[in-house]
């Protein structure tokens, strides 16, 4: 029989596991890695200890076996967070696998405000989806929820076949806006994930060497972002987000503020990147034209709160590089589809207001 | 390659073009002619300023017993230069003052960064010390000065512990704001990099912070100049405060002025100083565009 435990006292062990997870934090990443899971035991010993030998009636013994149990299972949870674990990706599995997702915020008035509704969404390993959906209607919460940035109200997501409790290590996200670090030169930039992650950092500077000269930025790698340009700034973040290798690419409109012709360039940058490294990309926009190019398949979503509202498949001959794909029927037929599909999405966006 | 200077590229492939050339060098003399009439102009409000007064006095307008005079003022700083003043040498007295402030400074500085990150990072400890810190920060500092005296003497301790208390504050509350201002994209970018929250801390809540504790670092100095100041008047062996008020105990209005001249010098020396290490530490900002600054 299992005891009941006082909230009060697993509360109070959960804090304590965390607090000690977070001073494993002034560890060195690299001895982390290799002694956190035996510290971590040990914690859970030291706690079982303990409460067992001071000497506590039988009932409170029991309970304190339970906690321990309860730390571990904080420790399990948790593990990856603290101490940077490497888990193997299953590449049996479909890249990305959104279940019934849903998703509300609460708004001033502590109103819950649904934004995402029951969204259903398989992302193939190496595929690429594009996702088209009207202003606001919560593409980037999606993306979040993906990513594990954002907690989901209900529903299962699992990336390269883990179910995603906190931040996914096989994930990599190039945001909307410059989320480069201003203060660090285009190097220290592209070199920031393998160093979190734990690598040598002579074998981190070879490997953002090469990453920067596949971006085609060799030669700026001592310049703050502010003396860049838009472009090359995008191209210093897809190099920050590749170096680390992620299974799957998450695009929040990546080429959204920059000019039409440098946008065709980094997209068709993109996709060669892609090729090589055989990433699965979602690639959220507003530019149906691009969504059908670039992509193997093309979600569209409702106005908030979004599902998903079409699915079309871009069988369109590869390689699709050069604009002359835009007077083939088939693109053109797309195209016309999608339109109609978001038009029809939008203007009920207006209805509400 | 020069960093700092990025248009330098696309200069280098520019031809050297004698019009341009030309053309640069005469807005060069136009500046340098500028600047020259601004200083020219600045030394004159001065001399109109102390002349003034020194012609007031002399034309007995204004008192010298209350208001001195500014050729007593630099006879004064003259005789402290050369024969010292009453409690020893003058430059003893500007290093003990200065002393007390660079300790507070630093130590209240550091106490400030470290505890509002913390408070800042971690919302439970912020719930639980806020309004101490509020109400603490809503004592005037100044009123602190006689309890650090008696708790720890005429020494140099009491003078850091008031300074310290007073820059502390201010960095505090512009570190906690830093901090809770840091870009949202930037930290999530930074965690899905694979940062640990020790690592978010350091390499992202911390450099971005910096701006703000920069800031905070130009007027925290002056305060912890206030605080080792007072706590000098109050009681003290050595020092500038003590200076002021011995010059106040024996009606010397030009001792006065002179330890004030003084104090500003000190002030803007290090001013100087934190000015320089600004630049050292956000070196990546882009170097803001004003003609001019003050």
């Amino acid at each position: 029989m299992r005891p009941v435990i006082p909230t009060a006292d697993r509360h109070g062990l959960t804090v304590s596991a965390r607090v000690y997870g977070l001073l494993l934090q002034l560890y060195p990443v690299r001895y982390r890695r290799e002694y956190g899971p035996l510290m971590m035991q040990t914690f859970c010993d030291l706690t079982r200890d303990a409460y067992t030998e001071r000497g506590l009636p039988e009932l409170t013994r029991v309970w304190a076996h339970t906690l321990a149990d309860v730390a571990s299972t904080v420790v399990t949870e948790h593990i990856d967070e603290w101490f940077n674990n490497d888990r193997q990706p299953d590449f049996s599995m479909p890249a990305v696998e959104v279940h019934h997702i849903s998703k509300s915020f609460a708004n001033w008035r502590g109103q819950l405000k649904p934004v995402l509704s029951d969204i259903d969404l398989t992302v193939q390993s190496g595929e690429f989806v594009s996702v088209l959906g009207p202003t606001g209607c919560g593409k980037t919460t999606l993306l979040g929820v993906i990513a594990g940035l954002v907690r989901p109200t209900g529903g299962q997501v699992s990336v390269m076949g883990q179910p995603v409790q906190s931040l996914s290590r096989h994930v990599g996200y190039l945001f909307q806006k410059d989320a480069l670090f201003p203060w660090q030169t285009i190097l220290n930039n592209v070199l920031a994930g393998p160093l979190f992650r734990g690598l040598d950092l002579s074998q981190a500077v070879a490997r953002a060497h090469e990453w920067i000269g596949r971006v085609g930025l060799s030669g700026f790698e001592n310049f703050y972002p502010y003396q860049l340009s838009g472009g090359m700034r995008k191209r210093a973040a897809l190099a920050q987000s590749l170096i680390t290798e992620p299974d799957v690419l998450l695009m929040d409109e990546p080429f959204g503020d920059l000019d039409v012709q440098t946008r065709t360039i980094m997209e068709e940058e993109l996709l060669d990147l892609c090729a090589t490294t055989r990433v699965s990309v979602v690639y959220v926009t507003h530019d149906i034209e691009a969504a059908i190019r670039l992509a193997e398949r093309v979600v569209v979503l409702t106005a908030a709160p979004a599902h998903v509202r079409a699915l079309y498949e871009s069988d369109i001959a590869k390689p699709r590089r050069t604009a002359s794909v835009r007077f083939q029927n088939r693109f053109v037929e797309l195209y016309q589809q999608i339109r109609s599909d978001l038009r029809s999405e939008v203007l009920k966006n207006y209805e509400c207001i | 390659m020069n960093v700092s200077e990025p248009l330098a590229l696309e200069q280098e492939n520019v031809p050297a073009d004698d019009s341009l050339e030309e053309a640069m060098a005469l807005k060069r003399n136009a500046q340098r002619r500028h600047r020259v009439v601004v200083n020219v102009l600045r030394l004159l409000v001065v001399v109109v300023l102390l002349g003034g007064w020194e012609l007031l006095v002399r034309a007995e307008v204004i008192d010298s017993f209350f208001w001195g005079q500014p050729s007593g003022i630099v006879a004064q700083l003259w005789k402290w230069l050369s024969t010292g003043t009453a409690q020893g040498p003058l430059l003893e007295q500007i290093g003990v003052t200065l002393l007390e402030a660079l300790l507070g400074f630093i130590v209240g500085a550091a106490f400030g960064v470290v505890i509002g990150i913390a408070l800042a990072r971690i919302n439970v400890l912020a719930e639980v010390f806020g309004p101490f810190i509020n109400i603490a920060n809503s004592i005037p500092r100044v009123v602190l000065g006689p309890l650090f005296i008696v708790a720890m003497g005429l020494g140099l301790e009491s003078k850091v512990a008031l300074a310290l208390v007073m820059v502390f504050f201010a960095v505090f509350y512009n570190v906690f704001q830093g901090v809770r201002e840091v870009d949202r994209n930037i930290l999530a970018n930074a965690r899905i990099l694979g940062a640990t929250p020790w690592q978010v801390s350091r390499h992202v809540i911390l450099p971005s912070a910096l701006t703000w504790i920069v800031a905070s670092l130009h007027i925290s100095f002056g305060l912890a100049l206030v605080g080792a100041v007072v706590s000098e008047f109050l009681g003290a062996t050595k020092g500038i405060g003590l200076m002021i008020a011995t010059a106040m105990g024996t009606f010397n209005p030009n001792g006065l002025f002179a330890a004030i001249f003084i104090l500003g010098a000190v002030t803007l020396a290090v001013e100087g100083l934190v000015t320089r290490l600004e630049g050292l530490l956000l070196k990546w900002r882009p170097v803001p565009i004003s003609d001019v600054s003050i």
